[in-house]
């Protein structure tokens, strides 16, 4: 499933980007999504270095479109204490959404949860939630609740 | 005022539907009607039709690539502003842009 218990991770400690990046990548290759780390983490940087996938509110959206990734995914890190990622408003990155797609070939249907799920990021109560909720289950069934797409197990 | 336009980004991932929904959102609540064209790794969404954009008083282009039929618009007014700060600044971008029209038509 594109959003799952798996690749939610709450209190997380990070010291940069470039510790993030490795993150992802890392897991992305432990899921099976992709096979080599280091290419994944050189497509999130080759993204991030076109302009920096920082917002407002102390979220980050890291994101790659790459033929290194066979199966489309989404990671979910929250810190404990927010990193600098040089975001459009200047302001510490807290919340990262890890989007990663292949190139060619992905479900419509992830394409649409990952639309979706861009899409309710703007919504305040749904971020307030991201910061709110403190456990990964939990956390993971609002997430599901709010995209509103059904996927079979 | 009415607003049509369209989003694009490079991904077609992530800023693409954010900035539509901002500008949407802060257009309805600055009191404007505001539709947002996605053209991101879906392909089109929400696309917008002739009648909408004869209707409309401008196009805004929030893109950081070339868009899609934007021969539609010919004979509009058209915006283009960056992407990114319609994500975080959406009500500034349309108070901005409905400011400069207001100025032009009042001419």
């Amino acid at each position: 499933m594109l959003i799952a218990r798996d690749n939610i991770f709450l209190n997380q400690t990070f010291k940069d980007k470039k510790e993030i990046f490795h993150f992802l990548a890392s897991h992305a290759v432990a899921q099976g999504w992709a096979e080599d780390v280091d290419k994944i983490e050189a497509d999130l940087w080759e993204r991030e270095n076109q302009y920096s996938t920082g917002f407002e509110n102390q979220i980050a959206i890291p994101h790659a479109k790459t033929a290194n990734v066979s199966h489309a995914g989404v990671i979910f890190i929250r810190l404990i204490s927010p990193i600098d990622w040089e975001s459009l408003d200047d302001q510490p990155v807290q919340i990262i959404f890890g989007l990663l797609v292949p190139e060619a070939g992905a479900k419509v249907l992830h394409l649409q949860i990952i639309n979706s799920l861009a899409s309710e990021i703007v919504d305040d109560e749904f971020r307030e939630q991201l910061f709110a909720i403190n456990d990964e289950e939990e956390l993971f069934q609002y997430m599901k609740s709010r995209i509103a797409i059904e996927e079979e197990a | 005022m009415n607003i049509v336009g369209v989003t694009s980004c490079i991904a077609g991932l992530a800023h693409t539907p954010m900035a539509a929904k901002s500008l949407e959102k802060e257009g309805a609540r600055l009191g404007h009607q505001v539709k947002m064209e996605q053209q991101g790794a879906m392909g089109i969404l929400n696309k917008i039709t002739a009648a909408e954009v004869e209707a409309a008083d401008f196009v805004l282009i929030a893109a950081d690539r070339s868009i899609e039929e934007e021969e539609r618009f010919a004979g509009k007014t058209i915006i283009r502003v960056k992407i990114g700060q319609c994500v975080s600044h959406a009500s500034d971008v349309i108070t901005k842009c409905v400011t400069a029209v207001e100025a032009r038509q009042s001419k």
